[in-house]
């Protein structure tokens, strides 16, 4: 999943850009509101936490910016101001969520998740297709109760497609929600990392859970 | 009562005119009475008619009488009464006297001189006397009262017409500067959407419009600098307490302290920003309500919540500062959402206080949660208290509910019950004192 992380305290910044980046989220960094509204202008993210106190263009202006432009990207407000005033304005704007500052690491993970997961129409942490259920809290995989040991990158690629099934997801668009905007485009990669999905989802080559439609890209949907 | 009094003055200032006047004519007779007399030895010369035909004509109204040694010795032929110089009063050799309100003559002007006159080598006093009828001059004085009263009306109509206008161009600028800072006392912005007194005034008014506004700008601001003050600290005490809080490597007896220090600013600075202004604007508590009421579908969107909001009127007005309304009402609707297994309803009625019998708005809070017991209800109210039941943290958000309930004159009631599942839950309660 692809986030974009708007802070203007760069010690915050690093501290949870290395916690995204620990729990397989691809990061997108930007220490003031001007940055923001250009990163949200080029890409496209899963989801977005955002500063409200930042400087040169404040979080409420690049919220309105974002619903203003058509983006309904779920975003959770970061902020220090706790007044019911500032949570309503900034709910109001256009936010999903808000964390209060100072937040435990693991609300904010579980907060995230949470957005992304309604965003695509999922209630449940736990995401099913077939026999393969994956949680995205606990980031663990499981086929017919068997927990699969997946890379980083090979969670990623089978989260986004699970959390989109039954869809035609292009490479392009796995790309993007699974790097952040720093790493080198190469669509063969995705190519190695769904060969491996398969071989570790279906060893035996019988459920074949991800179709690969030619000049299009892959769908993943539940094996009979 | 300016115009009776200048009435009067002018109408005794025009009778006491007259009964100059009076006394001059009446003196003017005499003159030319002494002037005919005449006195040879004893014997007294004076003509059957004099030059004055006033004197000579009946019911002419004047009279003239000459008395020497109290006996008359001579008296007009317009005189129709018999004399009695006993009862006239006597004038000294030399003076005159001139009497208009006289006992033994009533409704009548008397005028007496005592002129000597020499007889047989002594000088023996004479006295002359003219009277008139003091019905003419009644009549002449009701006609000029008569007159003045009727142009008095007139001239008093003008002059209160005049005056009404004048008081109404002087008094009209101060009514609507009056109006002006009513609606700056509530709060109600003018057109330009700012709180400030418009319009114009004569230029001695605008000199208070300008300080009023003034005033008014500086307040505003200052109240804007001091919450932007304490955003910005907020801001800059919690961020790096995230930090902190999310730096594997602090020990584990350094969180307690961090989360302590995290208390304390989070409840120093929700009581900070508190309190309202000497003037207060008022604001539309149901959308408010309703503003709130959506932020609550989104944060609790998982509970899928149904929260049914019910107002009566709809649009209910109240002098209380935007923060803090959101805190109060913020606070009470987010512990029901916590405590809430599916529904909540918010109310907003009109009722009459039953001991003040005056109108108060009451805003009811009601959740299907699990209820307070009885023992915790009072807690909950109190600063610092938590209640285990709930979510942490409500401690500081029902507090900060108390504080704004003392602050507004209001009452807090909390109706729960524990007793039966279905049954259960609990209703908060905030009523609203009309002003």
């Amino acid at each position: 999943m692809r986030v974009l992380l708007v802070e203007d305290d760069s010690q915050l910044l690093i501290q949870l850009d290395q916690l995204l980046q620990s729990h397989g989220f691809s990061v997108d960094l930007a220490d003031d509101g001007e940055k923001a509204q250009f990163l949200l202008n080029e890409y496209t993210y899963d989801a977005i936490l955002l500063d409200l106190g930042l400087p040169k263009i404040d979080g409420v202006s690049v919220l309105k910016f974002a619903r203003a432009q058509g983006i309904s990207t779920p975003v959770l407000i970061l902020t220090a101001r706790d007044t019911w005033e500032q949570k309503v304005l900034g709910l109001d704007a256009g936010a999903d969520d808000y964390l209060t500052k100072p937040f435990h690491q693991q609300e904010l993970l579980a907060r995230v998740n949470a957005l992304i997961r309604r965003s695509t129409g999922h209630a449940s942490a736990e995401l099913s297709c077939g026999p393969i259920h994956l949680h995205m809290t606990q980031q663990r995989v499981k086929v017919a109760d068997e927990v699969l040991d997946l890379t980083a990158y090979e969670y990623k690629v089978l989260e986004y497609l699970m959390l989109n099934p039954q869809k035609v997801v292009s490479k392009t668009e796995l790309t993007e929600h699974i790097y952040d905007q720093d790493f080198d485009l190469d669509s063969n990669v995705i190519e190695v990392f769904v060969g491996r999905l398969r071989k570790k989802l279906d060893p035996d080559n019988t459920l074949k859970p991800i179709e690969t439609l030619r000049g299009r890209g892959y769908r993943l949907f539940s094996p009979a | 009562m300016l115009l009776p009094s200048l009435a009067f003055t002018v109408s005794t200032a025009f009778k006491d005119s007259l009964l100059k006047a009076k006394q001059t004519e009446l003196e003017s007779m005499a003159y030319a009475l002494i002037a005919t007399f005449e006195m040879d030895g004893s014997q007294i010369n004076m003509p059957f008619n004099v030059f004055d035909d006033r004197l000579n004509m009946p019911q002419s109204g004047y009279q003239a009488f000459i008395v020497l040694n109290q006996t008359v010795v001579w008296q007009s032929t317009s005189s129709t009464l018999q004399p009695t110089p006993l009862t006239y009063p006597s004038a000294k050799t030399g003076e005159q006297i001139f009497a208009d309100e006289l006992t033994s003559l009533p409704d009548t002007f008397l005028f007496t001189f005592t002129a000597e006159f020499e007889s047989e080598n002594q000088f023996i006093p004479i006295k002359f006397y003219l009277l008139e009828d003091q019905g003419a001059f009644h009549r002449e004085l009701a006609t000029f009262n008569q007159s003045l009263f009727r142009n008095g009306v007139w001239v008093a109509l003008l002059i209160s017409g005049l005056l009404l206008l004048s008081l109404l161009s002087v008094v009209s600028p101060v009514k609507h500067l009056v109006s002006q800072l009513s609606k700056a006392a509530k709060g109600t912005p003018n057109q330009d959407g700012v709180v400030s007194l418009s319009g114009a005034y004569p230029k001695e008014l605008n000199a208070v419009k300008d300080s009023v506004n003034a005033l008014l700008l500086s307040e505003s601001q200052q109240r804007t600098r001091f919450k932007h003050a304490l955003q910005d600290l907020a801001h800059s005490l919690k961020t790096p307490l995230s930090v902190l809080q999310g730096d594997e490597t602090i020990p584990e007896s350094s969180k307690a302290p961090i989360l302590q220090i995290d208390q304390i600013i989070q409840r120093q600075l929700s009581r900070s920003v508190l309190g309202k202004a000497g003037w207060q604007q008022h604001i539309d508590v149901c959308e408010l309500l309703q503003k709130i009421i959506d932020s609550m579908h989104k944060i609790y969107r998982d509970k899928g919540l149904s929260i049914n909001f019910r107002a009566i009127p709809e649009v209910f007005l109240y002098p209380i500062d935007t923060t803090d309304a959101y805190e109060l009402f913020g606070n009470i609707l987010d512990n029901a959402c916590k405590a809430a297994r599916s529904k909540l309803t918010v109310t907003v009625t009109r009722q009459a206080d039953s001991q003040t019998h005056s109108q108060m708005h009451i805003i009811s809070i009601s959740d299907d949660g699990p209820g307070i017991p009885e023992a915790m209800q009072t807690d909950m109210l109190t600063r610092g208290k938590r209640l285990d039941t709930y979510h942490q943290g409500h401690g500081i958000g029902l507090a900060t509910v108390s504080d704004l309930v003392e602050l507004y004159g209001a009452t807090l009631q909390v109706h729960s019950s524990t007793s039966h599942e279905k049954s259960s839950g609990t209703t908060i309660s905030v009523c609203l004192p009309n002003k």
